[in-house]
């Protein structure tokens, strides 16, 4: 489990980690979002120990891993471009890992060069950005880490390897209880992938939820009336969106499918229905509720 | 049971660090030594057997001559080469590995990896240190043994030839630990290689140089400071460890210098871990994780600048000196800060540290013009004196370069100076050294003199083993050089105790003489070879004239050739020292060889033209 309490991080005068208080639980695959500079990444080395914290804390498993071996051992962390020895090959980076990581798995390290088209014995300056991932995540997974902290992991994955990736961590959650944090601009992938995610913004968490209750609690739905009925007769239900465009009403509400199907229905439309909400359109929602204005927010 | 385990996964963690380091930098390693090789064992291999050819084709020599003058041969070859090449190699290594194993400091990305992996700080620089230290000092040491296997190959004593290359190579091992640990420290200090390396070349070429300006401006300002860098060539290095490298493989056996440098390497070292468990990643790129380096680095180089500049245009006035330390320092100032800074963004700030050296200036020149806090009045307590030892330039004294060798003519084991222990005189000394001080005080508060070399130094040998030197320079005209020095040099030279001691034909036996080569302009120069009696009657004749005041000691020229003689002297090679000769080198046991012995005479009634007269070597 990963506690954050009160976590600041300032470089010079700037604040990029503000008072940040959240948990992330084991087990879980936890999905960091928000606009550039909110303080993804930065959290990201803070959790991996890179960073110490200015004020608060952040524990791993009860203890803070900044210059702590035995907390970072169970961490393994694959940065936006990941750092690889000076001419090193992967066959390389495997000796290096080997030595540091205590649970590194060989053997786990040769069935993942299978599943990634990545050569063992080339030069990793030679790969593409996407084959450089791949090869940082290869070396992580192989040292068996409890926890794997990724930063905008998808860039320059092509759909294959991005489906690949989902797979595995999948199976690392679910077999090895391994604890997944990935901090993406990418809201499509995560939807797919995360159990639980928190919103950063400015260097504070605007939320941090669990993603069935994030998309349960609010509603699209779409219907049609003739004639349009003044708004204040939907004033029950909780809007967090209104859009009209003739007969034709699109709305966001939050609460249950049936609850507000139930509630519009009772205003006799020509028609009604529910549509599915993405990860983007709930936190498009959210954040304008919150009062940010989307289009500084989600770049 | 915590903190043993914790112990151990540390101690575990620098293991690795240290040996996947290593690995990593074996082929450095191998360059070195093979640089090495090059430099040192292969011109060793290529000079020794015709050196040994030579010694054997000597049939002069017995077997055991020969022994020891094949290890004298291999010492002298070895004591040149290493400081010649294995120090500049050395140190060159010290910089580029440096850069290699904490390179990763200095990049955002390595850091992530690095400072992101299970190992902790101290575990990751100490295993890397140590590996560093392991690749420049195995090839050394490969190095000095291949050089003892070519010398034994040869016959080379042990015990001969190995003491002093085995001192250098301690040496060389000593300093390029400190050159790589200042190293280490500056690439801790610094959030860029370029910053690293900018300020790493800044302390060892701003230090020296602001420590000889400092002294050059001392020297002209203050009565009785000696500003002879070369007097002061460790202080002048003690914070650049690339300079003092070579000072040291130089100048072996300063045990000051020896503690000097392993503890500061040792504090380097100790800081550089201090500083790096408290360096913050994202300090990579930066330009200082911590700016001690730039701030230190920018004084040095502003004040080298100013007082540089200064000395440059003092020739002019004394005023021209300040206009000079104040466009100098300035210019040098922004130029620094401009190349940290990579722009003039940070240069407004900057300005409240130049007026640190403002104010430093301020301070050093008030403190120098007022005497420096009575430096310039101080004299030793007589009674507590051992001896004087008296330092005049070659312009007031013809025999100031006499210099006696040992054996071999390898280490020069005295310069003659002349000395006074007598208790009297060394009381008429300290009176000289009044009466001069009065004379200077008479222009006080001090100002800015031309220094022109000409002075007097006296060394006051203290009873408790200490030295109190000072120097006096003339100022700028030729009259006040007369009217400041001379009546003081005309009192030491009465005295018969200073006389005697000033010229090594006192201290020779007649058999030492091997000839005299006469010129007094009319014809070309002719050599003599005196017999026993005739050098006893010589060196008489040459003390007596010593005593009399009648050698020119001023190599004063006459417009006219036949009222000008000039002798010099040639002496017998290993010579056996006499008892006298002995107590000057400090009961020095072996054989010596003499240089110097010159001698001009404008007087025709000295003894000495008198008797060459008379022989007829000269007309």
């Amino acid at each position: 489990m990963i506690e954050v309490q009160n976590l600041t991080k300032k470089f010079g005068a700037k604040a990029a980690l503000d008072n940040v208080n959240f948990t992330i639980g084991g087990g879980s695959v936890f999905g960091l979002v928000g606009s550039n500079g909110a303080g993804k990444s930065t959290f990201l080395r803070t959790c991996a120990g890179i960073y110490f914290p200015d004020g608060g804390n952040v524990l791993v498993d009860g203890k803070a891993p900044f210059e702590n071996a035995e907390v970072k051992s169970k961490i393994c962390f694959i940065p936006d471009y990941p750092y690889f020895l000076p001419q090193a090959t992967l066959s390389d980076m495997a000796k290096f890992y080997s030595g540091i990581y205590p649970k590194w798995d060989a053997a786990r390290f040769e069935d993942l060069c299978k599943l990634f088209p990545v050569g063992k014995k080339e030069r990793i300056t030679n790969f593409s950005k996407g084959m450089q991932r791949q090869a940082a995540l290869i070396c992580a997974f192989a040292a068996r880490p409890e926890y794997l902290l990724m930063d905008e992991i998808f860039d320059g994955l092509d759909p294959v390897m991005r489906q690949l990736l989902k797979k595995l961590i999948c199976e690392e959650v679910s077999e090895h209880n391994l604890t997944v944090i990935i901090a993406s601009h990418n809201l499509r992938e995560l939807e797919d992938l995360c159990d639980h995610v928190g919103l950063f913004h400015k260097g504070g968490i605007l939320f941090e939820k669990d993603i069935d209750a994030l998309r349960l609690g609010v509603c699209k739905v779409q219907a049609a009336f003739r004639p349009m009925p003044e708004r204040s007769a939907f004033e029950p239900m909780e809007i967090l969106e209104w859009e009209t465009r003739g007969s034709l009403l699109n709305l966001v509400v939050r609460g249950g499918r049936d609850e507000v199907l139930e509630k519009l229905n009772s205003l006799n439309p020509i028609f009604a229905e529910a549509l599915p909400l993405t990860l983007e359109e709930v936190f498009i929602s959210e954040m304008e509720v919150a009062g940010y204005d989307i289009n500084n927010i989600l770049s | 049971m915590t903190s043993t385990t914790s112990c151990l996964n540390r101690f575990s963690q620098f293991r690795r660090t240290y040996f996947w380091s290593l690995r990593k930098n074996i082929g450095m390693a191998v360059l070195l030594a093979l640089l090495l090789f090059l430099a040192n064992p292969l011109i060793l291999l290529i000079s020794l057997p015709g050196e040994a050819a030579a010694i054997a084709r000597n049939t002069d020599l017995t077997q055991a001559e020969r022994t020891e003058s094949l290890s004298r041969s291999y010492t002298n070859m070895v004591g040149g080469l290493l400081p010649a090449f294995a120090v500049a190699i050395v140190l060159l290594f010290c910089a580029i590995l440096c850069v290699l194993l904490f390179g990763y400091l200095q990049k955002k990305r390595s850091v992530d990896l690095y400072h992101a992996m299970p190992v902790g700080r101290e575990a990751l620089l100490l295993g890397r240190w140590c590996a560093g230290i392991t690749v420049l000092f195995v090839p050394v040491l490969l190095d000095f043994i291949s050089m003892r296997m070519i010398g034994a190959a040869y016959g080379v004593s042990v015990t001969d030839g190995a003491k002093s290359p085995l001192i250098s190579m301690l040496w060389v091992l000593l300093m390029g630990a400190a050159a790589f640990t200042f190293c280490l420290f500056m690439m801790v200090c610094a959030g860029t290689t370029l910053d690293a390396v900018l300020s790493a070349l800044g302390v060892n070429v701003g230090y020296p140089l602001l420590i000889l300006c400092v002294y050059t401006v001392a020297g002209m300002l203050l009565p009785g400071f000696s500003a002879n860098i070369a007097d002061h060539l460790t202080v002048a290095t003690a914070f650049a460890p690339f300079a003092a490298a070579f000072v040291a493989v130089l100048r072996i056996g300063s045990a000051w210098f020896l503690l000097w440098w392993v503890a500061l390497t040792a504090v380097l070292l100790a800081g550089s871990v201090l500083l790096y468990r408290r360096r913050r990643s994202e300090s990579a790129e930066d330009n200082f994780a911590f700016p001690l380096p730039k701030l230190l680095v920018r004084f040095l180089l502003t004040a080298v600048g100013g007082l540089g500049f200064g000395l440059v245009l003092n020739g002019a006035s004394d005023t021209a000196f300040f206009i000079g330390v104040l466009c100098g320092s300035l210019a040098t100032h922004v130029i620094v800060e401009v190349i940290y800074s990579r722009g003039f963004h940070q240069m407004k700030k900057s300005f409240a540290w130049y007026g640190v050296f403002a104010v430093v200036f301020v301070a050093f020149f008030g403190a120098l013009c007022t005497g420096l806090f009575g430096y310039d009045t101080r004299v030793p307590d007589a009674s507590q004196v051992e001896s004087v030892s008296i330092d005049a330039d070659s312009y007031w004294s013809g025999s100031g370069s006499q210099t006696v060798y040992d054996e071999s003519f390898g280490n020069r084991i005295l310069a003659l100076s002349p000395t006074i222990r007598q208790e009297e005189n060394i009381k008429a000394v300290v009176g000289i050294q009044q009466e001069l001080i009065k004379k200077y005080r008479a222009r006080y508060p001090y100002c800015l003199k031309t220094n022109q070399g000409n002075g007097l130094t006296l060394s006051y040998r203290m009873k408790d083993g200490s030295v109190f030197k000072r120097t006096y320079r003339s100022y700028t005209d030729q009259m006040n050089l007369e009217s400041m020095l001379k009546p003081a040099y005309d009192k030491l030279n009465g005295m018969k105790e200073f006389v005697e001691s000033e010229d090594l034909v006192f201290y020779l036996s007649p058999e030492n003489f091997k000839s005299i080569e006469i010129y007094n302009g009319k014809s070309s120069s002719k050599t003599f070879v005196p017999d026993a009696q005739q050098a006893a009657q010589f060196q008489n004749a040459l003390e007596q004239d010593f005593l009399d005041g009648k050698v020119n000691r001023r190599y004063e020229m006459t417009q006219e050739p036949e009222k000008y003689l000039d002798i010099s002297l040639d002496y017998q090679e290993k010579i056996e020292p006499g008892e006298k000769m002995r107590t000057l080198l400090g009961g020095y046991k072996g054989k010596i060889n003499l240089n110097g012995g010159n001698y001009s005479f404008t007087d025709e009634s000295a003894a000495t033209w008198k008797l060459l007269k008379q022989w007829g070597w000269v007309e």
